[in-house]
């Protein structure tokens, strides 16, 4: 009896020693080492080994991996894709890769050809890289619950050159989240597309030759904490519902086209505690419904915000809206939304009872504003003499103005939100 | 007189360069905006333009947009000049006329429904035979947005 039970226990021991020298199987990979290549490494790794490789550049044409393993560089070991290859190929569940710097992927007309590319995989964590010159930086296709965390993602962009693929690209995915990375010069900073359940957060993405962040036909996202600045357009977020955006920057998005944010056909979701700051249009609005966008500062745009007709049943309050150049302008007379309770520095009335509500009304649309909706080549106009005047005619005859926006509860005084 | 008979020409070449040319406007990648999604155009290989009667151009980025803005109704068919997509090998603009499409998951356009197009047969082939999927006509183009966007053209038709 006795001896069976040690018997048994020597067996859940050697059973033990035996996992515990699986999961820590170690492999390092350097010059001098008995594996000098990661592709040598990666051959002889069982699941869940983790690759120690040290400094140096590799240069191994594609790195493609298969099996579970930890990827991590030790003094940042460079992976040189040398324009011809991608250069990191990811089809396995839980992989890690940290600690890399990886350049010059190839570029293709056909294919997307990515820095670091996973595909078909679940649990990946790619973080503490930096990706230089890559066609794509990070491409994650068809994958569930990956983290791409704290990268430093440097495009080949620069103004007057031609564009490249995405800095993060995200389709087609669950359960992803997108932190503290630093994304310039590729197309789209961060992209998604077909990605649900998913959080973007305390990312910088500027100086991108298209948008800061693209988002489309993914439904209860989050994203917040962001910084969204001076990229060619703006940050464009389309055809999604149920998507929370709140404590972001947007600033600096300045030209013909231009936006901080575009909300294209975007339903029952929530903008609030964002600061837009000096964009041509801090929001340009399409085609939405039942979004509520709240405590948001808007600071000297040129439009604080562009509502286009078919949006409907939305709500606008608790808003700043401080030294823009137009408020708010439309392309309709109708206006089916609520626009209320808001703050607006070039509100000239008065508040009697001194419950800090203006009592009479506010009116955020120009008149020339309005024809400029519907007339885009009137815009050579602005600031001219003839506006002074029509701006004056309208203050004095409120009746002129064909726009029925207004906000019947002007606050007194600029709302003090705290994020 | 004779001053006036010197105006003469330039005064009918701007008459005649008023009239409507059946030729596409170049899209500036990068700074048009797509006349049904509102998207930048940036990828040269899925764009398309249509150009009214009267001359007014509009630009999209991806072959199912330019199909969704005539399905939506925002344009009449009897207003069309003409509608032109890229030749997904060249990237040029050509006649709707003059190609054949393909739906393929792996040749994934801006607005996700995979569209391309092809004036030469061999091209089309040969994507054929690389990336799978199905050759469509135009008409065909047109009953598959419609089917895939219906909520979407509801939308923006009104």
């Amino acid at each position: 009896m006795e001896r069976e039970n040690w018997k048994g226990w020597a067996l859940s021991l050697s059973l033990l020693v035996w996992c515990t020298a699986g999961v820590s199987q170690t492999i390092e990979v350097c010059s001098e080492c008995e594996y000098k290549t990661i592709k040598e490494a990666l051959e002889v790794a069982g699941g869940g080994a983790s690759l120690l490789v040290h400094s140096g550049t590799y240069r191994e044409g594609t790195i493609l991996v298969t099996k579970s393993v930890k990827l991590i560089g030790k003094g940042k070991p460079v992976l040189d894709g040398e324009g011809k290859y991608e250069v990191l190929k990811i089809r396995a569940n839980n992989v890690l890769v940290e600690g890399f710097e990886i350049i010059n992927s190839g570029r293709s007309e056909l294919e997307d050809i990515a820095g670091i590319k996973v595909e078909d995989s679940e649990n990946c964590v790619i973080r503490n890289n930096t990706l230089k010159n890559n066609f794509w930086a990070i491409y994650l296709a068809n994958v569930r619950n990956c983290r791409v965390e704290n990268n430093r993602i440097l495009g080949p962009f620069k103004v007057g050159e031609a564009y490249s693929g995405n800095g993060i690209h995200i389709w087609q995915a669950k359960g992803v989240l997108v932190k503290d990375n630093y994304i310039t010069g590729h197309r789209d900073g961060i992209y998604f597309e077909f990605v649900q359940d998913s959080v973007i957060e305390g990312n910088v993405s500027e100086g991108n030759w298209r948008y800061g962040l693209h988002f489309m036909f993914s439904h209860r996202d989050i994203y917040r904490n962001n910084l969204f600045r001076k990229n060619g357009v703006g940050v464009a977020v389309m055809y999604t519902k149920e998507v929370v955006m709140r404590n972001n920057r947007f600033e600096l998005n300045w030209g013909g086209t231009s936006y901080g944010l575009l909300l294209k056909a975007i339903n029952d979701s929530l903008v609030e505690h964002n600061v837009f700051y000096k964009n041509t249009a801090g929001i340009l609005m399409d085609e939405c419904q039942r979004t509520t966008i709240r405590e948001n500062d808007f600071v000297e745009n040129g439009w604080a915000m562009r509502v286009w007709a078919n949006s409907m049943d939305n709500t606008i309050t608790r808003n700043n809206f401080l030294s823009n150049t137009f408020d708010l302008s439309t392309n309709s007379s109708k206006n089916p939304n609520r626009i209320e309770g808001n703050y607006w520095s070039s509100y000239r009335g008065y508040d009697l009872n001194g419950d800090g509500v203006g009592d009479i009304p506010y009116r955020p649309v120009k008149l020339f504003s309005y024809i400029m909706e519907n007339n885009p080549a009137v815009s050579v106009l602005i600031k001219s003499f003839f506006v002074e005047l029509l701006n004056l005619i309208e203050d004095t005859l409120p009746a002129v103005v064909p726009v029925s926006v207004e906000d019947r509860k002007p606050l007194m005084e600029k709302v003090e939100w705290r994020r | 007189m004779r001053t006036l008979l010197l105006l003469l020409p330039p005064l009918l070449f701007i008459l005649l360069s008023c009239e409507v040319k059946p030729e596409p406007e170049p899209i500036e990648y990068g700074k048009d905006s797509c006349a049904f999604c509102l998207m930048i155009i940036a990828d040269a290989g899925f764009s398309a333009e249509l150009k009214t009667k009267k001359g007014k151009v509009f630009k999209f980025d991806s072959i199912e947009c330019l199909a969704a803005y005539i399905l939506s109704g925002k344009v009449k068919e009897e207003e069309i000049l003409a509608m032109w997509v890229a030749d997904f090998p060249t990237k040029e603009l050509v006649r709707v006329e003059e190609v054949k499409f393909l739906v393929s998951d792996k040749l994934r356009s801006p607005m996700g429904l995979n569209i391309s197009a092809f004036v030469k047969e061999e091209d089309l082939k040969e994507a054929h035979r690389n990336f799978g999927g199905k050759i469509l006509t135009w008409e065909d183009v047109l009953k598959y947005v419609g089917e895939r966007w219906r909520e979407k053209i509801g939308k923006a038709g009104h």
